[in-house]
Protein backbone atom coordinates (compact mmCIF):
# COMPACT_ATOMS: atom_id res chain seq x y z
CA UNK A 1 0.00 0.00 0.00
CA UNK A 2 2.76 2.12 0.83
CA UNK A 3 4.65 1.38 -2.02
CA UNK A 4 1.18 2.11 -4.18
CA UNK A 5 1.06 5.87 -2.27
CA UNK A 6 4.76 6.77 -2.73
CA UNK A 7 4.19 7.76 -6.26
CA UNK A 8 4.88 10.95 -7.39
CA UNK A 9 1.89 12.91 -8.62
CA UNK A 10 1.75 14.14 -11.77
CA UNK A 11 2.12 17.48 -12.42
CA UNK A 12 0.91 19.49 -15.04
CA UNK A 13 4.32 21.02 -16.51
CA UNK A 14 5.08 16.84 -17.02
CA UNK A 15 2.30 16.35 -18.78
CA UNK A 16 2.61 18.94 -21.38
CA UNK A 17 6.42 18.47 -21.70
CA UNK A 18 5.55 14.70 -22.77
CA UNK A 19 2.59 15.82 -25.26
CA UNK A 20 3.51 15.00 -28.85
CA UNK A 21 5.29 17.66 -30.81
CA UNK A 22 5.35 17.68 -34.32
CA UNK A 23 9.08 17.16 -35.62
CA UNK A 24 11.02 19.97 -35.74
CA UNK A 25 11.77 19.48 -39.55
CA UNK A 26 8.08 19.61 -40.28
CA UNK A 27 7.39 22.84 -39.37
CA UNK A 28 4.04 24.58 -39.70
CA UNK A 29 0.79 22.77 -40.89
CA UNK A 30 0.89 24.58 -44.00
CA UNK A 31 4.39 23.12 -44.67
CA UNK A 32 3.52 19.73 -44.21
CA UNK A 33 0.30 20.01 -46.64
CA UNK A 34 2.74 21.15 -49.39
CA UNK A 35 4.93 17.99 -48.72
CA UNK A 36 1.96 15.82 -48.87
CA UNK A 37 0.83 17.18 -51.63
CA UNK A 38 4.03 17.11 -53.58
CA UNK A 39 4.72 13.48 -52.47
CA UNK A 40 1.35 12.99 -54.20
CA UNK A 41 2.77 15.05 -57.27
CA UNK A 42 5.62 13.08 -57.36
CA UNK A 43 3.90 9.34 -57.59
CA UNK A 44 1.77 10.91 -60.52
CA UNK A 45 4.93 11.38 -62.27
CA UNK A 46 6.29 8.28 -61.83
CA UNK A 47 3.33 6.86 -62.97
CA UNK A 48 3.38 8.92 -66.07
CA UNK A 49 6.56 8.53 -67.01
CA UNK A 50 6.01 4.71 -66.15
CA UNK A 51 3.06 5.21 -68.76
CA UNK A 52 4.58 6.82 -71.73
CA UNK A 53 7.91 4.54 -71.32
CA UNK A 54 5.14 1.89 -72.17
CA UNK A 55 3.67 3.52 -75.04
CA UNK A 56 6.82 4.13 -76.20
CA UNK A 57 7.73 0.34 -76.14
CA UNK A 58 10.33 0.80 -74.08
CA UNK A 59 10.97 -2.78 -72.09
CA UNK A 60 9.46 -1.69 -68.55
CA UNK A 61 6.32 -4.47 -66.98
CA UNK A 62 2.86 -3.99 -67.69
CA UNK A 63 2.17 -4.64 -63.74
CA UNK A 64 4.49 -2.37 -62.67
CA UNK A 65 3.32 0.08 -65.42
CA UNK A 66 -0.48 -0.68 -63.41
CA UNK A 67 0.93 -0.67 -59.92
CA UNK A 68 2.11 2.63 -60.44
CA UNK A 69 -0.98 4.16 -61.57
CA UNK A 70 -2.78 2.58 -58.73
CA UNK A 71 -0.66 3.83 -56.23
CA UNK A 72 -1.03 7.36 -57.71
CA UNK A 73 -4.17 7.18 -58.01
CA UNK A 74 -4.86 5.55 -53.99
CA UNK A 75 -2.33 8.66 -53.05
CA UNK A 76 -4.27 11.07 -55.08
CA UNK A 77 -7.69 9.79 -53.08
CA UNK A 78 -6.00 10.07 -49.70
CA UNK A 79 -4.97 13.62 -50.67
CA UNK A 80 -8.81 14.19 -51.76
CA UNK A 81 -10.60 12.68 -48.82
CA UNK A 82 -8.12 15.01 -46.05
CA UNK A 83 -8.84 17.85 -48.22
CA UNK A 84 -12.63 16.81 -48.27
CA UNK A 85 -12.40 16.53 -44.30
CA UNK A 86 -10.38 20.07 -44.37
CA UNK A 87 -13.32 22.18 -46.89
CA UNK A 88 -15.69 20.64 -44.13
CA UNK A 89 -14.18 21.47 -41.15
CA UNK A 90 -13.79 25.24 -42.73
CA UNK A 91 -17.30 25.06 -43.73
CA UNK A 92 -18.38 24.40 -40.02
CA UNK A 93 -15.96 26.75 -38.52
CA UNK A 94 -17.56 29.49 -41.60
CA UNK A 95 -20.98 28.87 -40.24
CA UNK A 96 -20.22 29.48 -36.79
CA UNK A 97 -20.72 33.41 -37.03
CA UNK A 98 -24.03 33.25 -38.36
CA UNK A 99 -25.56 31.62 -35.51
CA UNK A 100 -26.30 28.38 -37.33
CA UNK B 1 2.35 4.13 -46.86
CA UNK B 2 3.21 0.68 -45.64
CA UNK B 3 0.38 -0.36 -47.75
CA UNK B 4 3.00 -0.01 -51.01
CA UNK B 5 5.22 -2.30 -49.45
CA UNK B 6 2.50 -5.21 -50.13
CA UNK B 7 2.21 -3.13 -53.62
CA UNK B 8 5.96 -4.19 -53.73
CA UNK B 9 6.62 -7.64 -53.35
CA UNK B 10 3.81 -8.76 -55.17
CA UNK B 11 5.23 -6.54 -58.20
CA UNK B 12 8.14 -8.29 -57.78
CA UNK B 13 6.63 -11.59 -57.46
CA UNK B 14 4.52 -10.53 -61.04
CA UNK B 15 8.00 -9.94 -62.68
CA UNK B 16 9.62 -13.21 -61.20
CA UNK B 17 6.49 -15.29 -63.36
CA UNK B 18 7.15 -13.48 -66.33
CA UNK B 19 10.06 -14.50 -66.46
CA UNK B 20 9.39 -18.00 -65.58
CA UNK B 21 7.05 -17.53 -68.72
CA UNK B 22 9.70 -16.18 -70.95
CA UNK B 23 11.88 -19.38 -70.30
CA UNK B 24 9.17 -21.50 -70.95
CA UNK B 25 8.61 -19.57 -74.17
CA UNK B 26 12.02 -19.64 -74.73
CA UNK B 27 12.18 -23.40 -74.59
CA UNK B 28 8.97 -24.41 -76.54
CA UNK B 29 9.86 -22.19 -79.32
CA UNK B 30 13.68 -23.83 -79.12
CA UNK B 31 12.22 -27.24 -78.62
CA UNK B 32 13.62 -28.60 -82.04
CA UNK B 33 16.31 -26.52 -82.27
CA UNK B 34 20.08 -27.98 -83.17
CA UNK B 35 21.77 -24.87 -83.43
CA UNK B 36 23.31 -22.64 -81.20
CA UNK B 37 25.72 -19.79 -81.17
CA UNK B 38 27.59 -21.70 -78.36
CA UNK B 39 27.77 -24.82 -80.45
CA UNK B 40 25.53 -28.19 -79.97
CA UNK B 41 21.54 -28.42 -79.72
CA UNK B 42 19.39 -25.76 -77.70
CA UNK B 43 19.66 -26.18 -73.48
CA UNK B 44 16.49 -26.01 -71.50
CA UNK B 45 16.71 -22.40 -69.82
CA UNK B 46 15.71 -22.38 -66.17
CA UNK B 47 14.92 -19.46 -63.84
CA UNK B 48 16.52 -19.14 -60.20
CA UNK B 49 14.96 -17.39 -57.42
CA UNK B 50 16.16 -15.60 -54.63
CA UNK B 51 14.57 -13.69 -51.64
CA UNK B 52 15.85 -10.35 -51.20
CA UNK B 53 14.93 -7.52 -48.48
CA UNK B 54 12.56 -4.77 -49.32
CA UNK B 55 14.45 -2.34 -48.79
CA UNK B 56 18.18 -1.28 -48.63
CA UNK B 57 17.72 0.81 -45.67
CA UNK B 58 19.26 -1.11 -43.36
CA UNK B 59 16.65 -0.27 -39.94
CA UNK B 60 13.91 -1.36 -42.01
CA UNK B 61 16.06 -4.75 -42.90
CA UNK B 62 16.35 -5.61 -39.35
CA UNK B 63 12.77 -4.64 -38.29
CA UNK B 64 10.84 -6.78 -41.17
CA UNK B 65 11.35 -9.99 -42.34
CA UNK B 66 9.45 -9.75 -45.12
CA UNK B 67 10.95 -10.95 -48.30
CA UNK B 68 10.30 -9.62 -52.30
CA UNK B 69 11.61 -12.48 -54.74
CA UNK B 70 14.14 -11.16 -57.65
CA UNK B 71 15.00 -13.33 -60.43
CA UNK B 72 18.51 -14.18 -59.23
CA UNK B 73 20.07 -15.45 -63.31
CA UNK B 74 18.38 -17.35 -65.84
CA UNK B 75 20.38 -21.02 -65.74
CA UNK B 76 21.39 -23.23 -68.65
CA UNK B 77 20.35 -27.05 -67.47
CA UNK B 78 22.86 -29.28 -68.28
CA UNK B 79 21.13 -32.41 -68.98
CA UNK B 80 22.16 -34.45 -71.95
CA UNK B 81 20.60 -33.60 -75.76
CA UNK B 82 18.39 -36.40 -76.34
CA UNK B 83 19.72 -38.42 -79.25
CA UNK B 84 17.78 -39.12 -82.55
CA UNK B 85 18.76 -41.71 -85.07
CA UNK B 86 18.46 -39.37 -88.59
CA UNK B 87 21.27 -39.92 -90.85
CA UNK B 88 20.10 -37.47 -92.67
CA UNK B 89 19.75 -34.60 -91.36
CA UNK B 90 22.78 -31.88 -91.65
CA UNK B 91 23.56 -32.29 -87.90
CA UNK B 92 23.77 -35.54 -87.58
CA UNK B 93 26.90 -36.70 -86.17
CA UNK B 94 29.09 -39.57 -88.15
CA UNK B 95 27.13 -42.62 -86.62
CA UNK B 96 23.95 -40.92 -87.45
CA UNK B 97 22.66 -40.08 -84.44
CA UNK B 98 21.18 -35.89 -84.71
CA UNK B 99 21.45 -34.37 -80.72
CA UNK B 100 18.07 -32.78 -79.74
CA UNK B 101 16.99 -30.04 -76.73
CA UNK B 102 16.15 -32.06 -74.13
CA UNK B 103 13.06 -30.41 -74.01
CA UNK B 104 9.83 -31.78 -73.08
CA UNK B 105 6.74 -30.05 -74.00
CA UNK B 106 4.44 -31.67 -71.33
CA UNK B 107 6.77 -30.21 -68.87
CA UNK B 108 6.70 -26.98 -70.22
CA UNK B 109 3.26 -26.53 -70.21
CA UNK B 110 3.26 -27.40 -66.85
CA UNK B 111 5.29 -25.09 -65.63
CA UNK B 112 3.49 -22.38 -67.85
CA UNK B 113 -0.15 -23.17 -66.47
CA UNK B 114 1.62 -22.98 -63.06
CA UNK B 115 3.81 -19.41 -64.19
CA UNK B 116 -0.20 -18.20 -65.01
CA UNK B 117 -1.62 -19.04 -61.83
CA UNK B 118 1.32 -17.96 -59.66
CA UNK B 119 0.79 -14.66 -61.48
CA UNK B 120 -2.81 -14.01 -60.70
CA UNK B 121 -2.35 -14.98 -57.34
CA UNK B 122 0.16 -12.24 -57.20
CA UNK B 123 -2.24 -10.02 -59.04
CA UNK B 124 -5.02 -11.19 -56.52
CA UNK B 125 -2.83 -10.10 -53.84
CA UNK B 126 -2.58 -6.63 -55.67
CA UNK B 127 -6.45 -6.18 -55.93
CA UNK B 128 -6.79 -7.12 -52.36
CA UNK B 129 -3.88 -4.44 -51.15
CA UNK B 130 -6.38 -1.83 -53.39
CA UNK B 131 -9.45 -3.21 -51.82
CA UNK B 132 -7.62 -2.75 -48.16
CA UNK B 133 -6.66 0.67 -49.17
CA UNK B 134 -10.08 2.02 -50.31
CA UNK B 135 -12.04 0.39 -47.50
CA UNK B 136 -9.13 2.68 -45.09
CA UNK B 137 -10.42 5.56 -47.06
CA UNK B 138 -14.11 5.04 -46.41
CA UNK B 139 -13.04 5.63 -42.82
CA UNK B 140 -13.08 9.34 -43.49
CA UNK B 141 -16.46 9.37 -45.45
Amino acid sequence: MNEILRINPVEIGELTSRAPRPPSTSGSFGEVLADAIRSVDGLQHESEAAQSQWAAGEPVDLHDVLIKIEEADLAFRTMMEVRNKLVDAYREVMRMGSGG
Amino acid sequence: MSLQRAFAIAASGLTAQRTRMESVASNLANARTTRTPEGGPYRRQAPIFVSQPLTNNFDDMLGSSLRAVRVDSVATETMPPILRYEPGHPDADESGFVAYPNVDPVREMIDMLSATRSYEANVTVVRGVREMSGAALEILT
